[in-house]
Protein backbone atom coordinates (compact mmCIF):
# COMPACT_ATOMS: atom_id res chain seq x y z
CA UNK A 1 0.00 0.00 0.00
CA UNK A 2 0.96 3.72 -0.93
CA UNK A 3 1.05 6.40 2.18
CA UNK A 4 1.42 9.97 1.47
CA UNK A 5 0.93 12.97 3.39
CA UNK A 6 0.00 15.89 2.34
CA UNK A 7 -0.42 19.49 4.13
CA UNK A 8 -3.77 21.07 3.03
CA UNK A 9 -4.54 24.62 4.72
CA UNK A 10 -5.35 25.60 8.37
CA UNK A 11 -3.04 22.64 9.71
CA UNK A 12 -5.00 19.94 8.03
CA UNK A 13 -3.06 16.97 7.05
CA UNK A 14 -4.43 14.60 4.74
CA UNK A 15 -3.21 11.31 4.44
CA UNK A 16 -3.71 9.35 1.05
CA UNK A 17 -3.39 5.86 1.41
CA UNK A 18 -3.43 3.54 -2.03
CA UNK A 19 -3.71 -0.58 -2.23
CA UNK A 20 -5.02 -2.87 0.41
CA UNK A 21 -5.64 -1.55 4.16
CA UNK A 22 -4.64 -4.70 5.55
CA UNK A 23 -2.15 -6.77 8.04
CA UNK A 24 1.01 -6.50 6.01
CA UNK A 25 0.51 -2.83 4.60
CA UNK A 26 -1.42 -1.28 7.96
CA UNK A 27 2.23 -0.64 10.05
CA UNK A 28 2.92 1.65 7.25
CA UNK A 29 0.09 3.66 8.11
CA UNK A 30 0.22 3.43 11.01
CA UNK A 31 3.68 5.00 12.01
CA UNK A 32 2.90 7.99 9.57
CA UNK A 33 -0.81 8.61 11.97
CA UNK A 34 0.72 7.96 15.35
CA UNK A 35 3.63 10.85 14.17
CA UNK A 36 0.87 13.08 13.66
CA UNK A 37 -0.56 12.36 16.92
CA UNK A 38 2.93 13.03 18.53
CA UNK A 39 3.34 15.85 16.90
CA UNK A 40 -0.05 17.02 17.83
CA UNK A 41 -1.54 18.23 14.68
CA UNK A 42 -4.97 19.44 15.28
CA UNK A 43 -6.52 17.39 12.33
CA UNK A 44 -6.02 14.37 10.30
CA UNK A 45 -8.16 13.47 7.04
CA UNK A 46 -7.23 9.59 6.58
CA UNK A 47 -8.54 9.60 2.47
CA UNK A 48 -9.60 5.96 1.53
CA UNK A 49 -10.59 6.60 -2.10
CA UNK A 50 -8.38 4.53 -3.45
CA UNK A 51 -8.18 1.43 -1.10
CA UNK A 52 -9.83 -1.35 -2.25
CA UNK A 53 -9.52 -3.53 0.71
CA UNK A 54 -9.43 -2.96 4.47
CA UNK A 55 -9.29 -6.11 6.78
CA UNK A 56 -9.53 -5.71 10.58
CA UNK A 57 -5.76 -4.67 10.83
CA UNK A 58 -6.58 -1.40 9.07
CA UNK A 59 -9.72 -0.56 11.48
CA UNK A 60 -7.47 -1.65 14.47
CA UNK A 61 -4.37 0.97 13.03
CA UNK A 62 -7.27 3.98 12.23
CA UNK A 63 -8.79 3.13 16.01
CA UNK A 64 -5.61 3.63 17.38
CA UNK A 65 -5.09 6.96 15.77
CA UNK A 66 -8.10 8.26 16.68
CA UNK A 67 -6.92 6.95 20.17
CA UNK A 68 -3.86 8.94 20.04
CA UNK A 69 -5.33 12.06 18.34
CA UNK A 70 -8.21 12.94 21.15
CA UNK A 71 -5.61 12.34 23.82
CA UNK A 72 -4.40 16.34 22.76
CA UNK A 73 -8.09 17.80 21.00
CA UNK A 74 -7.27 16.48 17.34
CA UNK A 75 -9.72 15.20 15.05
CA UNK A 76 -10.03 12.34 12.69
CA UNK A 77 -11.72 11.80 9.73
CA UNK A 78 -11.97 9.16 7.41
CA UNK A 79 -13.24 10.26 4.05
CA UNK A 80 -13.82 8.22 0.42
CA UNK A 81 -14.59 5.13 1.93
CA UNK A 82 -16.20 2.29 -0.87
CA UNK A 83 -19.01 0.13 0.02
CA UNK A 84 -16.93 -2.61 1.22
CA UNK A 85 -14.78 -0.79 3.03
CA UNK A 86 -17.66 1.54 4.84
CA UNK A 87 -19.20 -2.43 5.25
CA UNK A 88 -15.86 -3.35 7.56
CA UNK A 89 -16.35 -0.84 9.30
CA UNK A 90 -19.83 -1.06 9.91
CA UNK A 91 -19.30 -4.65 10.50
CA UNK A 92 -17.31 -3.96 13.45
CA UNK A 93 -20.13 -1.46 14.43
CA UNK A 94 -18.00 1.55 14.31
CA UNK A 95 -19.96 4.08 11.81
CA UNK A 96 -20.68 5.90 14.94
CA UNK A 97 -17.17 6.18 16.65
CA UNK A 98 -15.54 7.76 13.46
CA UNK A 99 -16.32 10.68 11.72
CA UNK A 100 -16.48 9.65 8.11
CA UNK A 101 -17.48 11.71 5.26
CA UNK A 102 -17.91 11.17 1.36
CA UNK A 103 -14.84 12.67 -0.07
CA UNK A 104 -11.71 15.02 1.06
CA UNK A 105 -13.96 18.17 0.14
CA UNK A 106 -16.70 17.06 2.66
CA UNK A 107 -14.23 16.31 5.20
CA UNK A 108 -12.44 19.51 5.15
CA UNK A 109 -15.88 21.76 5.07
CA UNK A 110 -16.66 19.68 8.25
CA UNK A 111 -13.17 21.00 9.79
CA UNK A 112 -13.85 24.71 9.13
CA UNK A 113 -17.65 25.05 10.27
CA UNK B 1 -30.42 -30.30 -11.35
CA UNK B 2 -26.88 -31.09 -12.65
CA UNK B 3 -25.43 -34.49 -11.98
CA UNK B 4 -22.76 -35.07 -9.85
CA UNK B 5 -19.59 -34.20 -10.91
CA UNK B 6 -20.20 -31.92 -13.01
CA UNK B 7 -20.18 -27.89 -12.13
CA UNK B 8 -22.67 -25.66 -11.06
CA UNK B 9 -23.36 -22.94 -13.53
CA UNK B 10 -20.58 -20.11 -11.92
CA UNK B 11 -18.92 -17.35 -13.64
CA UNK B 12 -16.21 -16.87 -11.85
CA UNK B 13 -12.96 -19.41 -12.08
CA UNK B 14 -12.72 -21.83 -9.36
CA UNK B 15 -10.60 -20.87 -5.67
CA UNK B 16 -10.49 -24.36 -5.57
CA UNK B 17 -10.83 -27.58 -7.71
CA UNK B 18 -11.18 -30.41 -6.04
CA UNK B 19 -10.75 -33.57 -8.74
CA UNK B 20 -11.51 -37.33 -8.94
CA UNK B 21 -10.35 -37.42 -4.93
CA UNK B 22 -10.38 -40.86 -3.25
CA UNK B 23 -9.40 -41.19 0.32
CA UNK B 24 -8.88 -43.96 3.04
CA UNK B 25 -8.98 -44.76 6.82
CA UNK B 26 -6.67 -48.07 6.21
CA UNK B 27 -8.31 -50.12 4.09
CA UNK B 28 -11.53 -48.70 3.57
CA UNK B 29 -12.78 -46.48 1.17
CA UNK B 30 -14.18 -43.28 2.94
CA UNK B 31 -14.42 -41.02 0.03
CA UNK B 32 -15.44 -42.01 -3.95
CA UNK B 33 -14.01 -40.03 -6.74
CA UNK B 34 -15.33 -36.71 -5.88
CA UNK B 35 -15.36 -33.67 -7.91
CA UNK B 36 -16.42 -30.11 -7.60
CA UNK B 37 -15.39 -26.59 -7.35
CA UNK B 38 -15.11 -23.96 -4.49
CA UNK B 39 -16.44 -20.43 -6.08
CA UNK B 40 -14.40 -17.51 -4.85
CA UNK B 41 -15.73 -14.78 -2.53
CA UNK B 42 -18.81 -17.36 -1.85
CA UNK B 43 -20.21 -19.43 0.36
CA UNK B 44 -20.12 -23.55 -0.33
CA UNK B 45 -21.91 -25.57 1.66
CA UNK B 46 -21.24 -29.31 2.58
CA UNK B 47 -24.02 -31.77 3.51
CA UNK B 48 -24.84 -34.75 4.63
CA UNK B 49 -26.11 -37.17 7.56
CA UNK B 50 -23.51 -38.52 10.08
CA UNK B 51 -20.63 -40.51 8.48
CA UNK B 52 -20.90 -39.28 5.11
CA UNK B 53 -17.66 -38.69 4.50
CA UNK B 54 -17.93 -34.42 4.80
CA UNK B 55 -15.45 -34.34 7.83
CA UNK B 56 -12.79 -36.03 6.25
CA UNK B 57 -13.38 -33.96 3.33
CA UNK B 58 -12.56 -30.89 5.09
CA UNK B 59 -9.58 -32.46 6.55
CA UNK B 60 -8.16 -32.60 3.20
CA UNK B 61 -9.56 -29.13 1.88
CA UNK B 62 -7.44 -27.78 4.77
CA UNK B 63 -4.23 -29.57 3.94
CA UNK B 64 -4.24 -31.64 7.41
CA UNK B 65 -5.09 -35.44 5.46
CA UNK B 66 -3.96 -36.45 1.80
CA UNK B 67 -5.94 -38.20 -0.35
CA UNK B 68 -5.09 -41.72 -1.80
CA UNK B 69 -5.55 -40.16 -5.15
CA UNK B 70 -7.16 -37.09 -6.83
CA UNK B 71 -6.03 -33.73 -6.84
CA UNK B 72 -7.12 -30.34 -4.63
CA UNK B 73 -5.61 -27.04 -6.31
CA UNK B 74 -5.70 -23.69 -4.38
CA UNK B 75 -5.47 -20.91 -6.94
CA UNK B 76 -3.51 -23.61 -9.46
CA UNK B 77 -1.62 -24.66 -7.18
CA UNK B 78 -2.04 -28.88 -5.65
CA UNK B 79 -2.28 -28.63 -2.42
CA UNK B 80 -1.88 -32.16 -2.54
CA UNK B 81 1.39 -32.18 -3.78
CA UNK B 82 2.56 -29.02 -1.73
CA UNK B 83 5.95 -28.95 0.41
CA UNK B 84 5.70 -28.36 4.13
CA UNK B 85 6.66 -24.69 3.60
CA UNK B 86 3.99 -24.17 0.41
CA UNK B 87 1.35 -25.70 3.10
CA UNK B 88 2.50 -22.89 5.86
CA UNK B 89 1.77 -20.43 3.89
CA UNK B 90 -1.59 -21.90 2.53
CA UNK B 91 -2.62 -22.56 5.70
CA UNK B 92 -1.98 -18.58 6.72
CA UNK B 93 -4.51 -18.02 4.17
CA UNK B 94 -7.04 -19.93 5.56
CA UNK B 95 -8.83 -19.88 9.33
CA UNK B 96 -10.84 -22.90 10.39
CA UNK B 97 -13.29 -23.36 13.05
CA UNK B 98 -13.27 -26.76 14.38
CA UNK B 99 -16.92 -28.04 16.21
CA UNK B 100 -15.48 -27.63 20.01
CA UNK B 101 -13.72 -24.08 19.24
CA UNK B 102 -10.11 -25.50 19.65
CA UNK B 103 -8.88 -22.92 21.85
CA UNK B 104 -5.48 -23.31 23.87
CA UNK B 105 -7.14 -23.97 27.40
CA UNK B 106 -4.14 -22.61 29.19
CA UNK B 107 -4.60 -18.96 27.55
CA UNK B 108 -7.33 -16.39 27.68
CA UNK B 109 -9.41 -15.98 24.94
CA UNK B 110 -7.64 -12.63 24.12
CA UNK B 111 -4.45 -14.71 24.25
CA UNK B 112 -6.13 -17.58 22.19
CA UNK B 113 -7.17 -14.82 19.15
CA UNK B 114 -3.72 -12.98 19.40
CA UNK B 115 -1.59 -16.21 19.30
CA UNK B 116 -1.37 -16.26 14.77
CA UNK B 117 -0.82 -12.55 14.86
CA UNK B 118 1.97 -12.32 17.03
CA UNK B 119 3.39 -15.27 15.51
CA UNK B 120 2.86 -14.42 11.49
CA UNK B 121 2.66 -10.53 11.66
CA UNK B 122 4.69 -7.56 12.61
CA UNK B 123 1.96 -6.18 13.97
CA UNK B 124 2.47 -3.76 17.27
CA UNK B 125 0.96 -5.04 20.93
CA UNK B 126 -1.64 -2.41 20.75
CA UNK B 127 -2.97 -2.83 17.43
CA UNK B 128 -3.06 -6.96 17.74
CA UNK B 129 -4.90 -5.87 21.10
CA UNK B 130 -7.59 -3.92 19.39
CA UNK B 131 -8.04 -6.67 16.80
CA UNK B 132 -8.84 -9.07 19.57
CA UNK B 133 -11.24 -6.71 20.86
CA UNK B 134 -13.02 -6.26 17.40
CA UNK B 135 -13.36 -9.71 16.26
CA UNK B 136 -14.79 -10.58 19.69
CA UNK B 137 -17.24 -7.88 19.29
CA UNK B 138 -18.08 -9.65 16.01
CA UNK B 139 -18.83 -12.65 17.68
CA UNK B 140 -20.85 -11.26 20.35
CA UNK B 141 -18.10 -11.86 23.24
CA UNK B 142 -16.93 -8.31 23.53
CA UNK B 143 -15.15 -8.21 27.04
CA UNK B 144 -14.29 -11.46 27.24
CA UNK B 145 -10.68 -11.17 26.51
CA UNK B 146 -9.47 -12.33 29.35
CA UNK B 147 -11.34 -14.96 30.25
CA UNK B 148 -10.11 -18.54 30.32
CA UNK B 149 -11.79 -21.09 28.00
CA UNK B 150 -12.88 -22.72 30.83
CA UNK B 151 -14.63 -19.93 32.31
CA UNK B 152 -17.41 -20.12 28.68
CA UNK B 153 -20.64 -22.37 28.05
CA UNK B 154 -20.07 -24.52 25.07
CA UNK B 155 -21.23 -21.85 22.28
CA UNK B 156 -19.21 -19.07 24.04
CA UNK B 157 -16.25 -21.32 23.60
CA UNK B 158 -17.43 -21.63 19.99
CA UNK B 159 -17.74 -18.25 19.42
CA UNK B 160 -14.22 -17.67 20.90
CA UNK B 161 -13.04 -20.17 18.52
CA UNK B 162 -14.22 -18.45 15.88
CA UNK B 163 -12.63 -15.16 16.47
CA UNK B 164 -9.63 -16.93 16.86
CA UNK B 165 -10.49 -18.24 13.63
CA UNK B 166 -10.93 -14.73 12.14
CA UNK B 167 -7.94 -13.36 13.76
CA UNK B 168 -5.39 -13.01 10.75
CA UNK B 169 -8.65 -11.96 8.20
CA UNK B 170 -8.49 -14.90 6.41
CA UNK B 171 -9.01 -15.54 2.45
CA UNK B 172 -11.06 -18.70 3.09
CA UNK B 173 -12.84 -19.66 6.12
CA UNK B 174 -13.60 -23.13 7.03
CA UNK B 175 -16.28 -24.21 9.36
CA UNK B 176 -16.90 -27.86 10.64
CA UNK B 177 -20.50 -27.98 12.03
CA UNK B 178 -20.61 -24.30 13.18
CA UNK B 179 -24.40 -24.47 14.05
CA UNK B 180 -23.58 -28.32 16.48
CA UNK B 181 -24.22 -27.76 20.21
CA UNK B 182 -25.81 -23.86 19.68
CA UNK B 183 -29.21 -22.90 20.71
CA UNK B 184 -31.65 -21.51 17.54
CA UNK B 185 -31.05 -17.91 18.54
CA UNK B 186 -27.36 -18.24 18.51
CA UNK B 187 -27.04 -20.30 15.27
CA UNK B 188 -29.29 -17.35 13.63
CA UNK B 189 -26.88 -15.09 14.97
CA UNK B 190 -23.58 -17.03 13.58
CA UNK B 191 -25.52 -17.45 9.74
CA UNK B 192 -25.77 -13.84 9.62
CA UNK B 193 -22.32 -13.24 10.65
CA UNK B 194 -21.14 -15.89 7.91
CA UNK B 195 -23.64 -13.99 5.49
CA UNK B 196 -21.78 -10.42 6.62
CA UNK B 197 -18.07 -11.81 6.23
CA UNK B 198 -18.68 -12.23 2.84
CA UNK B 199 -20.15 -9.97 1.80
CA UNK B 200 -17.59 -7.32 3.75
CA UNK B 201 -14.34 -9.21 3.80
CA UNK B 202 -14.98 -11.10 -0.04
CA UNK B 203 -14.22 -14.18 2.34
CA UNK B 204 -14.65 -17.45 0.76
CA UNK B 205 -16.49 -19.89 2.95
CA UNK B 206 -16.68 -23.57 3.10
CA UNK B 207 -19.08 -24.76 5.91
CA UNK B 208 -19.81 -28.51 6.97
CA UNK B 209 -22.78 -29.06 8.40
CA UNK B 210 -26.11 -31.23 8.81
CA UNK B 211 -27.93 -28.30 9.21
CA UNK B 212 -30.37 -27.74 6.65
CA UNK B 213 -32.05 -24.64 7.70
CA UNK B 214 -28.31 -23.05 7.88
CA UNK B 215 -27.44 -25.01 4.68
CA UNK B 216 -30.23 -23.02 2.96
CA UNK B 217 -29.81 -19.39 4.42
CA UNK B 218 -26.30 -19.16 3.67
CA UNK B 219 -25.19 -20.89 0.68
CA UNK B 220 -24.15 -20.19 -2.45
CA UNK B 221 -23.81 -23.43 -4.05
CA UNK B 222 -24.31 -26.75 -1.80
CA UNK B 223 -22.92 -30.32 -2.00
CA UNK B 224 -25.13 -33.29 -0.76
CA UNK B 225 -22.81 -35.82 0.37
CA UNK B 226 -23.66 -39.53 1.28
CA UNK B 227 -21.71 -42.84 1.87
CA UNK B 228 -18.65 -41.06 0.51
CA UNK B 229 -20.55 -39.64 -2.78
CA UNK B 230 -21.87 -36.44 -4.14
CA UNK B 231 -25.28 -36.87 -4.71
CA UNK B 232 -26.46 -33.42 -5.76
CA UNK B 233 -24.38 -30.64 -6.29
CA UNK B 234 -25.50 -26.71 -7.33
CA UNK B 235 -27.09 -23.62 -6.12
CA UNK B 236 -29.79 -24.24 -3.42
CA UNK B 237 -32.97 -23.90 -5.99
CA UNK B 238 -30.99 -26.78 -7.76
CA UNK B 239 -30.34 -28.79 -5.35
CA UNK B 240 -34.19 -28.11 -3.92
CA UNK B 241 -35.35 -29.95 -7.31
CA UNK B 242 -33.29 -33.08 -7.30
CA UNK B 243 -35.44 -36.20 -8.13
CA UNK B 244 -32.17 -37.97 -6.09
CA UNK B 245 -34.12 -40.73 -3.71
CA UNK B 246 -31.41 -40.09 -1.21
CA UNK B 247 -31.33 -36.59 -1.42
CA UNK B 248 -35.13 -36.03 -1.39
CA UNK B 249 -35.00 -38.30 1.63
CA UNK B 250 -32.59 -35.87 3.28
CA UNK B 251 -34.43 -32.75 2.09
CA UNK B 252 -37.48 -34.19 3.58
CA UNK B 253 -35.73 -35.27 6.79
CA UNK B 254 -37.30 -39.04 6.33
CA UNK B 255 -36.14 -41.45 8.77
CA UNK B 256 -33.79 -44.32 7.92
CA UNK B 257 -35.48 -47.51 7.17
CA UNK B 258 -35.61 -50.02 9.28
CA UNK B 259 -31.83 -51.79 8.54
CA UNK B 260 -33.05 -54.87 7.40
CA UNK B 261 -36.35 -57.55 7.79
CA UNK B 262 -35.73 -59.43 11.06
CA UNK B 263 -35.47 -62.82 9.16
CA UNK B 264 -32.05 -61.04 7.53
CA UNK B 265 -30.98 -59.61 10.60
CA UNK B 266 -31.35 -63.12 12.39
CA UNK B 267 -29.23 -64.71 9.49
CA UNK B 268 -26.60 -61.90 9.54
CA UNK B 269 -26.16 -62.86 13.74
CA UNK B 270 -26.02 -66.59 12.67
CA UNK B 271 -23.72 -66.37 10.15
CA UNK B 272 -21.03 -64.25 12.80
CA UNK B 273 -21.60 -67.33 15.70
Amino acid sequence: MKVSLRQVNDGISVIDLEGDFDLYSSPKAREVLLQLAKDKVPAVIVNLDKVGYMDSSGIATLIEALRALDKHGGRLILAGLNAKTMEVIKLARLEKVFEIRDNEEQAIASLKS
Amino acid sequence: MKDPGNMPNVESSPLIRVENIVAHYDSLEVLHNLTFDVTPRAITVIMGVSGCGKSTLLKLLIGLKKPTSGNIYVDGKNLVKMSRKELDTFRKRIGVLFQGGALFNSMTVGENIAVPLRVHTKLSEETIRIMCQLKLEMVGLAGFEDFMPSQLSGGMRKRAGLARALAMDPEILFFDEPSSGLDPITSAGLDNLILKLKSAFGMTIVVVTHELESAFTIADQLIVMDKGEILAYGTPEEVKKSTNQRVRQFLERQPEEKYSKDSQFLESLLSKA
